[in-house]
């Protein structure tokens, strides 16, 4: 049996959400049409906004479906009226590789310990922001709440606070947390906040964009008016029930999630008892994802690691997906100042809710087996 | 039998997924789960092979490379990765110039807008009375500054075709970049990128029984034609789209080509002869108008004008009827159709036009049920209006001074 440890790279599909889009599949659903399968559409996308409204405490905000988390965060990059732009130093690749030629980019860093620092992100403010007459709102400050590599939670309301208090607006990415942890995006406070499905069990190629009332934003996608002219495309009718109803299981499972912290906390106290100091986990005393675990082995190049545990039918990835494949060095590594033996040599264990105690024993005991192999054998 | 109601016509708004798509997505939903950008293990690969198949079935239908066939979330992005990303891309190499069609669809039409205001001349070329474009003043259009010609297969309103050939050969002869709107045309009648020099190609899943929320675009390597990315990220798609491709829906529209490639000419015959058959019946009603070219289009759009009656009023009478009034993407509001106005079309025909739309699941059955319907409505419908009594008696509505009260 294969063991699946890859879970914040994307998730398997829910029974149920299967049953909800295979349902809508065979019917002409088009939201903008005037009959009545128009008006049924209209309907599936109202109700679904609804519940994704209830589940993350979002009343305050406009929903606009996207096709998927990198597209929510391109337009708030690329079609806000923002000129300024801070980018913490441990956003995902969608965020961090914008760079719009018409926009400032700043960056403001984690410490060591992997958690956004509020002492220089006040700094940083404070020395670049520069007043824009014609906006009230200076600049936007995007930060996640929960990191995608190490599964830290970030200080998100502090962070909230002080972009405030400089007049700014705060991007929250929730997507690695929401499912995992409760989100509730009034006391985070958030004025943009993205979603993506496919991470919480739902199909791959839908998202969303939360846009706190009242804010203006451009499409990036221009076309028919569908969603208040602010995405143009036929909404993905069947993607948006699918998205909904996994959005309801899983920020109703919040608790049963949680326990997966157990699992968790066993397999990293069970290497380090193994390895000790040819051991770092990440972020290991923060507040964490209770289903994600960044390893690293002393001086052990990361691929090589991976396909030994492939080989062994145990799937997990070096860090951020998206970069699989390119062999840069983790940006998230660098930015946390990470000794050198462990920079390139960490691996992502992302735990889901289907893991049990025999897949945790076999990872166990395969690290186990290449550990002993590289310090000890000749 | 009993028919479901209402009776579905609106085939170029959007198509039911082919029961065959279906079973297709959720296999690769169930089995295929991976994320196909996963280069470290076997979930990613299957998920990556499964999504190589259906790139090169959609390159298939078109004579394409799968190397030139990227993954877009519709129809509409990838005209705004099409239109927006050959302008930026080549700006630099001092061309501002963008030339479209003034019938295209409102995705074109507001990328070029969107281009016009950073700056970028723009040309919307007008239609004959049939729809059609006239050559002639596409190529005097074009210019040194001319990066691209952007014009559509289909028409999604009128379902007139334009000729692609020809305009290809204009654009190849001028050395500018052809791109092509094929979201109604794609799977339908035959297209040959090569044959046609089309540089630029988008597709939308959704118009041929695959499911909403993908779509692609072809882009040429050979001459190579670049963009500038719409959207930056993970660097997806060969730095073209980046964004996790989403596997099953990419399974369903390459599944669905295959099918439309394999059955494009049975589709076609059935579409054809339900489309001739409703057209013959109901113009034996006198005074209704097809907008667009009778010769040169797709048969399963039919746009009918019914003169002497209210464009409201017959859209409630045949609300057994899934239809529309203009393109589904204006159709919320309720403005007379662009495209039906750069044809000339009156304002009071273009208010009373309806699109049917014919496709794969269409049966005989309902078109009979959709003759009977709309013979009974119209002919009630013009016995209570005055505006059919007056054109009975000969009266030019045109000549009458209405006075607003």
């Amino acid at each position: 049996m294969s063991i699946f440890f890859d879970h914040n790279s994307t998730t398997p599909m829910h029974q149920e959400v299967l049953k909800v889009m295979s349902e809508i599949y065979p019917q002409p659903l088009n939201s903008s049409a005037i009959h009545k399968l128009g008006r049924q559409a209209q309907n599936i996308v109202e109700h679904a906004k609804n519940v994704i409204k209830k589940s993350l405490n979002a009343d305050n905000y406009e929903i606009i479906f996207t096709s998927g988390a990198t597209e929510s965060c391109n337009q708030v990059i690329f079609a806000s009226q923002q000129s300024q732009l801070f980018y913490s130093t441990i956003e995902h690749a969608c965020i961090d590789s914008c760079k719009p030629n018409n926009k400032a980019i700043n960056y403001f860093p984690c410490d060591n310990d992997g958690i956004i620092s509020l002492e220089k992100l006040d700094k940083i403010l404070e020395q670049n922001i520069t007043k824009n007459p014609t906006n009230n709102k200076d600049f936007i400050a995007f930060a996640m709440l929960a990191n995608n590599e190490t599964g830290a939670i970030q200080p998100a309301q502090k962070i909230a606070q002080i972009i405030h208090q400089k007049s700014g607006l705060f991007f929250c990415d929730i997507v690695q947390a929401v499912g995992k942890i409760k989100v509730d995006l009034e006391e985070i406070n958030a004025d943009f906040a993205c979603l993506s499905a496919h991470k919480i069990n739902a199909v791959q190629g839908i998202g969303a964009l939360l846009v706190r009332k009242n804010i203006e934003l451009n499409p990036l996608i221009f076309g028919g008016k569908q969603q208040q002219s602010k995405r143009a495309g036929t909404l993905n009718i069947a993607g948006i029930a699918g998205f909904a109803k996994a959005m309801e299981i899983a920020t109703n499972n919040l608790e049963q999630y949680s326990k997966i912290a157990e699992l968790r906390d066993y397999m990293e106290n069970q290497i380090k008892k193994i390895a000790q100091d040819h051991v770092k986990i990440f972020c290991e005393n923060q507040p964490r994802l209770a289903n994600t675990s960044l390893i690293a082995l002393a001086n052990c190049d990361s691929q090589t690691q991976i396909i030994n545990f492939d080989l062994s039918e145990i799937y997990l990835s070096a860090g951020s997906t998206c970069s699989s494949g390119t062999m840069s060095q983790s940006r998230i590594l660098q930015a946390m100042n990470c000794p050198e033996q462990f920079v390139n040599s960490a691996i992502r264990v992302s735990l889901g809710l289907t893991t049990t105690k025999t897949d945790i024993e076999k990872f166990i005991s395969v690290w186990n087996n290449f550990y002993q192999q590289k310090f000890f054998k000749k | 039998m009993t028919l479901k109601l209402p009776i579905y016509l609106d085939y170029q708004s959007t198509t039911p997924v082919d029961p065959r798509v279906v079973e297709a997505i959720t296999k690769s939903l169930s089995e295929d789960f991976g994320n196909p950008h996963s280069r470290t293990h076997s979930f990613g690969w299957k998920a990556e092979e499964s999504i190589e198949i259906a790139r090169g079935q959609i390159a298939s239908l078109i004579n394409a490379d799968p190397k030139e066939i990227f993954f877009t979330s519709g129809a509409t992005e990838s005209n705004n990765i099409a239109i927006k990303g050959v302008a930026n891309f080549y700006k630099n190499s001092g061309k501002n110039h963008v030339i479209t069609l003034a019938t295209e669809h409102k995705c074109v039409i507001n990328s070029v807008r969107d281009l016009e205001q950073e700056g970028f001349k723009t040309t919307f070329l007008p239609v004959q009375k049939n729809g059609i474009i006239d050559l002639n003043q596409l190529e005097s259009a074009i210019n040194d500054q001319t990066a691209l010609v952007s014009v559509m297969a289909v028409n999604n309103e009128i379902g007139v075709i334009q000729p692609l050939k020809q305009i290809g050969e204009i654009c190849r002869k001028k050395g500018v970049f052809f791109h092509s709107d094929c979201a109604q045309a794609f799977g339908k009648i035959p297209l040959d990128v090569n044959d046609l020099n089309l540089d630029l190609m988008s597709i939308s899943g959704h118009k041929i029984y695959a499911p909403k929320g993908i779509g692609a675009i072809f882009i040429r390597r050979k001459p190579r034609v670049r963009i500038k990315a719409l959207f930056s990220g993970g660097g997806q798609e060969r730095q073209i789209r980046s964004g996790t491709v989403p596997t099953a829906l990419a399974v369903g529209l390459g599944l669905a080509s295959k099918i439309a490639q394999e059955e494009m000419n049975k589709d076609y015959q059935h579409v054809k002869k339900l489309s001739d058959k409703f057209y013959n019946e109901i113009t034996k009603l006198t005074h209704i108008y097809l907008n667009g070219d009778a010769i040169q289009r797709y048969p399963g759009n039919l746009n009918l004008s019914f003169a002497g009656i209210e464009g409201e009023s017959m859209i409630m009478a045949i609300k057994d009827l899934a239809v529309s009034s203009g393109s589904a993407c204006t159709s919320a509001s309720l403005e007379p159709s662009y495209v039906l106005h750069s044809l000339g079309v009156d304002d009071e025909l273009a208010h009373t036009s309806i699109r049917f739309g014919f496709g794969r699941f269409t049966t005989d059955e309902e078109i009979d049920y959709a003759i009977n319907l709309i013979k009974q409505k119209v002919n009630r419908l013009r016995e209570m209006s005055p505006l059919w009594e007056m054109m009975q008696d000969g009266i030019d509505l045109k000549s009458i001074n209405w006075k607003s009260h």
